[in-house]
């Protein structure tokens, strides 16, 4: 008994380790051993066509001494300022009226139409808010020139710029966060609910002291899937403004993307995209130690 | 279950089909040429149609397949690289920066293959960069300056019989002009969000009227010098003067404006004029170039043709070479040049010209034509310093700063060492 | 205070309407522009015709037709490919005594916080190495992700043990009862992450410009932004591009609305 036990659970584990077989050589090639790879190139001069040859930490200290990272890295946290707070309230917000006083089939029409940006693809979306955003003749120019007020050049001067990028980022997303929140709205219990109206409570105590708390776990996804996307902006930015004016939108992606494919300096991007990885991972280990403390309060 | 089974297959199967197919003993010659055609009449002819008429010939004769595959100039430069690294790039190709190619040797070298008459047959032939070995690795061509164009009926309204072309006379004219017409006297493509394109049309051409050279004793780019000042103090009084704007930055359609009658003057490519400008019912004329401190100077920029060196190994060589001289040869290019897109002959049998007027001025000015060069890491550095440039049009550089922080960051981050 | 809720209520619902307004008004302008013939931006309402020439020239002279079957066939190959995989590893994971799977698993979460440029450059580099550049397999086999497995894993956990033990005993086999039993009742969460998979596939646009350098293997994303040239940009004809990009998810949308919102759901609310 206790023998066939043992070879059942062996064949089991066999037979289940075929299932993960395919999903492991996949992730191996193509999402682990890259990460290996790059860390490897980033300590080697490559171009792509003659062998990697190692330098050491030359790329690091290189890097180390480029004075437009920090424009990036301002530029990035400025985006995350932006697109996070606004596309998260957003979304809650709406999802949450929808949720309370619109639970009909203009809601639910409603709903879907603020989904429609999400299916749009970002380089489709950059060209027509591109086109939108002109300064001579651009809807949107259009519009304000209609109440007499001059034209504002929203890609082309630095305050405007960065908001402009990412007002398109906020349009595409904030669909695609509403509906996630409004599900996770339809999941607090009823009951809960209709507790606390007989106990008196306000449709915004309520809000504010059922509904959000139970969305915590919502909420710090979207946050987290909001802070690493704003470090990754490339398609927006290679499509509208090339990072520019000046570097008033240039990101990190765009500066692996140019080290890289335009400057054949592929060990230097690698640096670059290693940095970036540690610093993505940094953010994501004190967001971590944030919301914990959090709940311990 | 069996429906699972047969979905898994047919997975298994399109993937590997798709990845052996290439696995063909055919002699099939790939070419790769961007999009020149850029009418939307319908009698004009496709790039597409074009290239696989003139190769109809070429086919039976040499018992070959062409296939001509037609690039958007949209991600032309970011893709021929890659193409020519990887195992499966184009045979013959066109070439718009070659200083990585050749310094990595991607490139056929050609010499072996030709006749001293068919290296004459090319004009630019002794420029063309070498190989290691020393063998020319492209047929460059020619592919025409960059002229100035200036609408002859708002310079009239100005009250001006011709544009004054010296650099201090010719911010007066243009305030003059806004002065007088309310339109707006000169426009260039600061906002292109390419370095490299911006660049060929808004920086060059007054480096070089400045009396700029490109490289340094070593080879190596140089634009800190006293031209390079010259140059970068010339565009801001003409922000300074109110001609450029800091609006400028995103007006990367100079050529539409100009063919909407609302700006005096331009620079743009040479084929402008008589496919936008002249359809569009504008009075135009050109002007070869702004007279700098150094005199004139226009930029012309050398697109070539090349045969990747992985073809070798495809025995394909031979193939490819005489297909590049059939497609370079006077009587395709006349064709190309009258059908498609108009530029100056860049070979001895070549004599299409399109435009007497243009050809004489071109001519006349043989002396003030400037190629732009190539070196390492090109693009980023062009993309650096129109970074710089619409900083100090945004108010937060000044002109020695501009060349400083580029050099600077050329020298430190981009450079290859 | 019933007044004041009602006149919040109004109040809420225009504001919500408005913004779905603004939400669908690039789109509008995207499809009105792209029936006009016009390299200025001043467009009247007079522009605005039935002209399809922009449509024409895109299909017929700029391979859209072409760049469209390319991101079909990409897009139902990921699909396939991601939904097989990651249900397939999510059984493994969740029902079977693999030993040190949660360690693999908790790795496979690790590579959720990996930025996508960071893989690029390898990736690019093995591609070409295994001479899978310009082959659809470069851009469906990269699309297996952590995601798909953690989210199906999610699903996998409701999938009861009795009923699995039970068929076993009846005498159903291992690979009879994934298919009979687990997938049937993990299918929502396949719609969920076909919806995922297929925006994903669909509006790549870097992996794609790098990796697929031939026109003839081109996606639309790419195909798209071959429009704009350098001297001139005919906005009718770009903003026909990105029509013909958006179409096809629409369409899709417009017919499984519900999937794709209560997918988007699911995915968010379980992952």
């Amino acid at each position: 008994m206790q023998k066939t036990f043992f070879s059942r659970r062996r064949r089991q584990a066999l037979i289940g380790g075929a299932y993960i077989l395919p999903s492991f050589v996949l992730m191996f090639i193509f999402n682990v051993s890259p990460i290996f790879l790059s860390i490897f190139y980033s300590f080697t001069k490559y171009d792509m066509t003659a062998a990697p040859v190692w330098v050491g930490l030359d790329n690091y200290i290189k890097l180390s001494q480029n004075k437009y990272l920090g424009n990036v890295l301002t530029n990035t946290v400025q985006y995350v300022l932006i697109t996070v707070p606004i596309q998260t309230i957003l979304s809650l917000l709406i999802a949450a009226f929808i949720a309370g006083s619109l639970k009909n089939r203009y809601g639910s029409f409603l709903r879907s139409v603020i989904f429609i940006p999400v299916i749009a693809s970002l380089i489709a979306s950059a060209a027509v808010w591109d086109t939108m955003y002109k300064p001579d003749g651009g809807l949107i120019n259009q519009f304000i020139n209609l109440f007499g007020a001059p034209s504002v050049n929203f890609l082309g001067k630095k305050p405007t710029a960065l908001p402009s990028v990412a007002a398109v980022s906020i349009w595409k997303s904030t669909g695609y966060y509403m509906v996630i929140y409004y599900a996770g709205i339809m999941n607090v219990s009823t009951e809960v609910q209709e507790a606390a109206i007989v106990d008196g409570a306000s449709p915004i105590q309520r809000f504010w002291y059922i509904t959000l708390p139970i969305l915590k776990p919502i909420t710090y996804m979207i946050v987290t899937l909001g802070i690493i996307g704003s470090f990754q902006v490339f398609d927006l930015v290679y499509k509208m403004t090339g990072g520019g004016p000046g570097r008033a939108t240039l990101t990190v992606a765009y500066m692996i993307y140019s080290y890289a494919f335009q400057d054949k300096r592929m060990g230097y991007a690698c640096a670059l995209a290693v940095g970036l990885l540690v610093v993505i991972l940094l953010i994501h280990l004190i967001q971590t130690l944030f919301f914990k403390e959090r709940d311990a309060k | 279950m069996k429906r699972i089974l047969a979905t898994l297959l047919a997975c298994v199967l399109l993937l590997s089909c798709m990845s052996f197919a290439a696995a063909e003993d055919k002699k099939t010659l790939t070419v790769w040429i961007p999009q020149y055609q850029f009418s939307k009449a319908e009698d004009a002819i496709s790039d597409q149609d074009f290239w696989d008429g003139v190769f109809d010939p070429f086919e039976v004769e040499n018992n070959c397949e062409v296939k001509v595959e037609i690039v958007g100039w949209g991600i032309y430069g970011d893709t021929f690289f890659t193409s020519l690294v990887n195992e499966d790039g184009p045979d013959l190709v066109y070439v718009t920066d070659n200083y990585d190619l050749v310094k990595r040797d991607l490139l056929l070298g050609l010499d072996p293959y030709l006749t001293q008459e068919q290296k004459d047959n090319v004009i630019l032939w002794n420029t063309a960069p070498e190989n290691a070995n020393g063998e020319k690795v492209i047929v460059p061509m020619d592919d025409g300056v960059a002229i100035g164009y200036v609408n002859k009926a708002l310079l009239k309204e100005a009250g001006l019989d011709e544009l004054p072309v010296e650099w201090d006379a010719f911010i007066e004219a243009c305030k003059t002009i806004q002065e007088k017409t309310g339109k707006r006297a000169f426009l260039q493509n600061w906002g292109a969000t390419s370095g490299t394109s911006a660049l060929m049309l808004a920086f060059w051409p007054y480096y070089f009227q400045a009396g700029g050279k490109m490289l340094n004793d070593q080879g190596e780019i140089d634009i800190n010098n006293e031209a390079g000042l010259k140059t970068v103090e010339f565009l801001k009084s003409l922000l300074d003067a109110g001609i450029f704007t800091e609006d400028i930055v995103t007006e990367s359609e100079s050529v539409d404006k100009f063919a909407a009658g609302e700006v005096a003057y331009i620079v743009a490519d040479l084929n402008k004029g008589n496919s936008a400008f002249t359809p569009a019912g504008i009075d135009w004329e050109y002007v070869f170039s702004l007279k700098g401190p150094a005199g004139y100077g226009a930029r012309t920029a050398t697109d070539s043709f090349a045969v990747n060196k992985k073809t070798v190994a495809r025995g394909n060589d031979e193939l490819a070479v005489k297909a590049l001289m059939y497609i370079t040869s006077g009587a395709v290019m006349d064709e190309f040049h009258s059908k498609i897109f108009y530029l100056p002959p860049f070979t001895k049998d070549a004599s299409f010209v399109k435009d007497e007027a243009l050809y004489a001025l071109t001519s006349a000015h043989s002396e003030d034509v400037y190629v732009v060069e190539e070196f390492s890491a090109k693009k980023s550095f062009e993309d650096t310093l129109l970074a710089n440039i619409q900083e100090m049009f945004q108010g937060n550089l000044e002109p020695q700063e501009v060349l400083t922080e580029t050099m600077d960051y050329y020298n430190t981050q981009l450079k290859e060492n | 205070m019933k007044q004041n809720l009602t006149v919040g209520k109004v109040i809420g619902t225009v504001l919500v309407s408005l913004f779905a307004v603004l939400c669908v008004l690039p789109l509008i302008y995207m499809v009105a522009v792209s029936f006009t013939d016009s390299q200025s931006l001043h467009i009247r309402l007079s522009d605005l015709k039935p002209d399809l020439s922009n449509y024409v020239y895109a299909l017929t002279k700029r391979n859209f037709g072409l760049a469209l079957k390319n991101s079909v066939i990409t897009v139902v190959g990921s699909c396939l490919l991601v939904d097989v995989v990651s249900t397939m590893a999510a059984y493994g994971f969740e029902k079977k005594p693999v030993p040190g799977k949660e360690a693999l698993f908790q790795g496979y979460i690790a590579t959720m916080m990996i930025p996508g440029q960071v893989i690029l450059i390898p990736m690019f580099m093995m591609m070409n190495q295994a001479h899978l550049t310009n082959t659809y397999a470069a851009l469906i086999l990269p699309m297996v992700g952590a995601f798909g497995i953690f989210l199906m894993r999610q699903f996998m956990v409701a999938v009861p043990n009795e009923l699995l033990e039970a068929a076993e005993i009846d005498g159903c086999g291992e690979l009879r009862r994934f298919v009979t039993i687990v997938i049937p009742l993990v299918q929502p969460a396949l719609i969920t992450l076909t919806v995922f998979t297929f925006n994903a596939a669909w509006n790549n646009f870097l992996w794609p410009l790098i990796i697929n350098t031939r026109s003839e293997m081109a996606v639309l994303p790419v195909t798209m932004s071959t429009l704009s040239s350098n001297s001139t940009t005919n906005y009718g004809m770009v903003m026909a591009g990105a029509t013909l990009t958006f179409l096809f998810p629409f369409v899709l949308y417009i017919f499984l609305q519900k999937q794709f919102v209560e997918g988007i759901a699911l995915g968010g609310v379980k992952g």
